[in-house]
């Protein structure tokens, strides 16, 4: 409490001068660990920040520090902030994990400063509007945990992207991923992003969510277990290990791999059961007379092997509610839903 | 009932949607047409479906669960060309390109062609519809030509024009006769005891009907009276002469039912007391026989009148009289609709019955002469504005009258006033014959009116003559001449 009653009283260290967007829609993927702007047609200029931060105690000798480095902080009376792509050095600098704004794919209760760090976070990625211009930003499907507080989620970067003078609408994640790979299937198929704290589908016909859902395991589930099992301090480690060396195609050579095999493929046969349980449960799903893919995106699913690993669990859960016909990996996975996002906006600007 | 559920019509309308798809290569605008396609496909439906919850017969027609799905297929293709339209490159090269790249279905590439020919197609259509019509009326035109040459060749006698009797000079305007009617066809379909019915819907009350004396008379030969002997003593009505009975008339409107009435009851009882005409027809256009057929009325004492036969003088004794109820002077209006109808259907019966020619239905305007001072049009009802037309007549008011071509009667300029300013045109064209004739003798016009009178004088004193000589005249009383108009 009396950190809070500081920091009422806190002035901004730095202010940002944030420049005019340039004219056109813009797609904003607010994920648990990542940020990423897309605002070209190509994709190949999507921009990215963690969406994490780091606080160190306030010093003119720390901020010296991270002039010196260039780095981006913001600081106030008692604390420095440093947050986007910055925190991540910082963290293993000092061999902590960065604190994150968001948690299992909404806002983090449990951070008083989240809706402030992602604001100066997405202000470093998206100008301010010119002319009202359309911004669909990614937000989870429904789910286990996940009902109530998705309204306050989406309410709150609603009213802030709009602050910024876009003409904002959310885009379920999922759905995102189908606009930016499936449009050779009219945008028919299922989209599934593999996220930090969550994993999100969507069942597309035509451009239109049949489907959509949610299930509250990501990468931060996987590297939090797998770290927890091990007894590791923090999950730089795990971390590191599943973005450089994993490869799930392969027999795991050790206990941190085998740890990391077992937990992605949990994670993948939650969501196949959860897929096969909603297809059960929905009762408004036109018949479809054709194989659908399947596209995954998602920092998740960067790891090698991964596709594979899918289709495995696909097949031993047997007999699918429907045909599928190839599964595959989105052309970018880290920006596929920014993309997508990116689409949804155009298509409604003229 | 054939309509499917939402899903299955959303299925159905993206598989249409999606064929066209194709046309579009970046995934914004195809996803913009894919949106925009199926959201306006689905207001249209849902607008067709409130439409039809408010017109429940058309829902529970065959013919909704016939067509309710071609509609809606209609509403679809026509949403799609629109929105591809809107979406695809203007120029044409650009378009037809985008058709090549794309893997569009070659059945939406000849939709799209034919979007693009609509003009054309629209131009044909006219062109197809403008042929159709004039097809059509040329077969109106043909068959009308045909029904035209069978009725003539059929009624051929009822519509001919009466051929002019040698000396009778017409004026140059020919008169017309309707074809439609057939004076043979009309009979007595049922006698009562105050009342007779016709088989053309006429109703005739005999409540009124009184006894005068039996007709008599001859039928004068035109040109020198001297020179030819009259015929012999005629009894049936040989034409019908109009009246109106110039008497006080109320508003013609519901709140004056009973006035109109007393004011009718008045006139019928002054008509019967005076036997002054054959029929009355009054406002409500009821027909009334005064005095019988077979029987003269006071109707038109001096008066002349001509056809192909011969001269009529005293038309009292050979023309039956019939009488509107009205003034011919009325502002707003001379005959109501119900007198317009009776006054047809009673020149039909009449006609009928005594084989009456056209050319002998004329007005007491056309027919009343003044013998003391030799003008014609002494009374003047219907010396203009009788709607002979709606009657099934020939025009009258183009036929020179007799009394002027073949007697040497004049009008003058109170008389010309007294008909607004002008003569009927056969008067007219009467007196300028008289002047031609005159002119071509050799001689005054007055001097060959002098002429024209003594013939008349003649002639009406070999009528008298006839006339008393007729051993079953049988006079009842009455005047000579018409009363004056009665004032009921």
């Amino acid at each position: 409490m009396e950190e809070r009653n500081q920091e009422k009283n806190q002035q901004p260290a730095t202010k940002i001068e944030q420049p005019l967007a340039k004219s056109g829609a813009i797609g904003l993927d607010i994920g648990t660990s990542r940020i990423v702007v897309a605002d070209s047609a190509d994709g190949k200029n999507a921009r990215r920040e963690l969406n994490a931060f780091v606080a160190v105690p306030a010093s003119d000798m720390i901020e010296n520090v991270l002039k010196q480095k260039q780095m981006v902080y913001e600081r106030n009376c008692k604390q420095i902030y440093v947050y986007g792509n910055d925190s991540d050095f910082l963290a293993s600098f000092m061999n902590v994990d960065a604190r994150r704004p968001m948690r299992d794919g909404l806002l983090n209760p449990q951070e008083t400063h989240s809706q402030h760090i992602m604001q100066l976070i997405v202000q470093r990625l998206v100008p301010r509007a010119r002319r009202n211009e359309v911004l669909y930003f990614s937000v989870p499907g429904k789910g286990e945990g996940v009902n109530g507080k998705l309204v306050y989620h989406q309410a709150v970067l609603k009213n802030f992207l709009s602050s910024l003078g876009y003409n904002a609408k959310p885009l379920n994640e999922g759905q995102a991923v189908v606009f930016s790979e499936l449009q050779d299937e009219n945008f028919t198929g299922i989209g599934v992003s593999f996220g930090g704290g969550m994993c999100n589908v969507s069942v597309s016909f035509m451009s239109m969510p049949m489907i959509t859902f949610s299930i509250p395991k990501g990468g931060d589930y996987i590297d939090r277990n797998v770290t927890e099992v091990l007894g590791e301090a923090n999950t730089t480690k795990v971390r590191l290990e599943k973005e450089e060396n994993l490869d799930l195609s392969r027999p795991p050579k050790d206990d941190l791999s085998r740890a990391l095999h077992i937990y992605y493929e949990d994670v993948l046969q939650t969501l196949m059961d959860s897929l096969r349980a909603e297809f059960r449960a929905s009762s408004q799903l036109p018949k479809i007379d054709r194989p659908m893919p399947v596209v995954l995106a998602g920092g998740t699913a960067r790891p090698a092997g991964f596709l594979q690993k899918f289709e495995q669990v696909l097949v031993a859960g047997g007999e699918f509610p429907i045909e599928i016909s190839d599964v595959r990996m989105a052309k970018d996975p880290l920006s596929a839903t920014a993309h997508g996002c990116y689409i949804a906006a155009m298509s409604e600007t003229k | 009932m054939s309509q499917r559920s939402s899903a299955e019509n959303t299925l159905r309308y993206s598989k249409v949607v999606e064929r066209y798809a194709h046309f579009f290569g970046r995934p914004e605008v195809r996803l913009r047409f894919l949106n925009n396609t199926l959201a306006l496909q689905t207001t249209c439906a849902a607008r067709l479906d409130e439409w039809l919850e408010r017109h429940p017969a058309v829902k529970r027609s065959k013919l909704y669960e016939k067509h309710y799905e071609r509609l809606l297929d209609l509403l679809l293709y026509r949403l799609i060309v629109q929105e591809i339209n809107k979406y695809l490159p203007t120029s044409a090269r650009e378009r037809l390109q985008v058709l090549r790249q794309h893997r569009a279905p070659r059945i939406a590439r000849l939709y799209f062609g034919f979007y693009q020919a609509r003009h054309a197609f629209h131009a044909a259509g006219l062109a197809l519809v403008a042929l159709c019509l004039f097809g059509l009326y040329s077969a109106v035109v043909f068959s009308a030509h045909q029904v035209n040459g069978y009725l003539a060749r059929r009624y051929g006698k009822a519509n001919q024009t009466s051929a002019p009797a040698p000396g009778v000079v017409y004026a140059a305007t020919s008169t017309s006769y309707l074809p439609d009617y057939k004076p043979e066809k009309v009979w007595l379909v049922e006698r009562k005891d105050n009342y007779e019915r016709y088989s053309n819907g006429g109703r005739i009350s005999t409540e009124y009907e009184t006894d005068n004396h039996a007709r008599a008379y001859s039928v004068l030969p035109r040109g020198d009276a001297s020179a030819q002997p009259p015929g012999e003593l005629r009894h049936d009505p040989v034409g019908i002469v109009y009246h109106a009975s110039e008497s006080d008339l109320v508003t013609f409107t519901a709140d004056n039912n009973e006035s109109i009435e007393a004011h009718t009851r008045g006139l019928l009882q002054y008509v019967q007391r005076n036997r002054s005409y054959n029929y009355v027809i009054d406002r409500f256009g009821q027909i009334y026989r005064i005095v019988r057929d077979e029987q003269a009325a006071n109707h038109a004492g001096n008066s002349v009148w001509a056809d192909k036969q011969g001269v009529y003088l005293g038309l009292n004794e050979s023309f039956l009289g019939v009488c509107f109820e009205t003034q011919t002077d009325a502002h707003d209006e001379q005959l109501t609709e119900a007198q317009l109808v009776a006054g047809r259907l009673l020149t039909q019966i009449l006609r009928s019955r005594y084989q009456i020619d056209d050319a002998d239905c004329t007005g007491h305007g056309l027919v009343s002469v003044n013998p003391d001072n030799m003008r014609v049009c002494y009374h003047r009802d219907w010396a203009r504005g009788f709607p002979f037309a709606a009657l099934g007549l020939s025009d009258k008011y183009q036929v020179q009258p007799a009394a002027i071509s073949d007697f040497g009667f004049t009008y003058d300029n109170e008389i010309v006033a007294q008909l607004g300013g002008a003569m009927w045109p056969g008067a007219e064209a009467a007196l300028a014959a008289v002047n031609q004739r005159a002119a071509a003798a050799n001689l005054r016009p007055e001097d060959l009116r002098r002429q024209m009178r003594e013939r008349y004088r003649q002639q009406l004193e070999l009528s008298r003559r006839l006339r008393a000589a007729a051993p079953e005249q049988r006079p009842v009383g009455g005047a000579p001449d018409r009363p004056p108009a009665p004032h009921a």
